[in-house]
């Protein structure tokens, strides 16, 4: 008996293996596309891939002031992680252990700063520029409330 | 007809068998793909920026950044004043560092109104030499300074990738 014979030969002790793979297989392709449809349809995937593309033109623009800044994005995050790294913004849905569809939108970095953080559980977002650098942090519903969507400038 | 009865030419993709499981992996990996695209497509507009809004963002980095060609020196900064010694390609490729496809390419080319010297133009990354620009903004009113001595000019733009 050849070797390729062997493998589609069915053995009575791999049968009850073989059909909780097979359930298993079905719960995970069942899930994403439950996933899937729920954040289509509810318009959850488009507003994550609205926050990714405003946070990378906030990061375009932040970029292109003279001067030092502080901004705080003025929209809440709850419920989402958000990743800079490789002029890539991408953000996560924070409620799953693994988002299967993350968003993400490309920025124009500087050589001089490269961007690599992840910021966790977010509800707001703090950019601040100092000379060429940016530092993202998590920011508080005050700061926000006090200073979202407005940005402070000082001379570099 | 028996469907359950099997035929000779069915025997080489009998189910539950590898030679079964690894087309219909891939039937189905390809199903899945294109269902995320076609809905994706569906609702894509809604969250989409208008291009001249990044592209004219962007395009302040040239003219008021003082990591692009702005004038800094000494702590002293102005805006829409273009130090011709830092309009080069390497300052360029500092200023504006991304090869991706989906952002705007700038070409970028000054005019010196009055003066008897060329500045060649330069372009951003990624920009694509072979291909022809999608849009050209209208110019930005500037002064230049080259040399100890400023002029009145313009920088003009070609843009890829709106």
């Amino acid at each position: 008996m050849n070797s390729a014979t062997k493998i589609f030969m069915k053995k009575r002790g791999a049968l009850p293996l073989k059909y909780l793979y097979r359930l298993i297989a079905f719960f995970v392709i069942i899930g994403i596309f439950t996933y899937a449809g729920r954040i289509y349809g509810s318009g959850e995937a488009y507003y994550k891939l609205a926050i990714a593309e405003d946070l990378a033109l906030t990061i375009d623009l932040i970029y292109s002031v003279p001067g030092n800044v502080v901004y705080v994005y003025p929209n809440e995050i709850t419920g989402y992680d958000v990743e800079f790294k490789d002029s890539t913004v991408t953000v996560y849905d924070n409620t799953i252990p693994k988002d299967p569809l993350p968003a993400s939108y490309n920025f124009a970095g500087i050589s001089g700063d490269k961007l690599d953080s992840l910021i966790k559980k977010p509800v707001y977002l703090r950019f601040e520029k100092t000379g060429n650098k940016i530092t993202i942090t998590g920011a508080s519903k005050n700061e926000a409330l006090f200073q979202g969507g407005r940005s402070v400038s000082a001379g570099g | 007809m028996d469907i359950k009865k099997s035929r000779k030419g069915s025997e080489n993709w009998p189910m539950d068998t590898v030679p079964f499981y690894i087309p219909f992996t891939i039937v189905l990996s390809i199903a899945g793909i294109l269902f995320f695209i076609f809905v994706y497509k569906q609702g894509y507009e809604q969250s989409v920026i208008p291009p001249s809004i990044e592209r004219d963002g962007l395009l302040l980095r040239f003219t008021e950044s003082q990591e692009c060609f702005a004038y800094y020196k000494d702590n002293v900064f102005a805006a829409h004043l273009i130090d011709l010694e830092k309009f080069s390609q390497a300052k360029l490729d500092s200023c504006y560092d991304t090869n991706s496809k989906k952002k705007p390419a700038f070409k970028i080319s000054i005019v010196a109104f009055g003066s008897d010297f060329g500045i060649p133009p330069i372009a951003t990354k990624n920009y694509d030499v072979n291909r022809q620009p999608e849009e050209k903004p209208a110019p930005v009113d500037v002064t230049l300074l080259h040399q100890n001595k400023l002029y009145r000019g313009e920088m003009r733009f070609e843009v890829q990738n709106t």
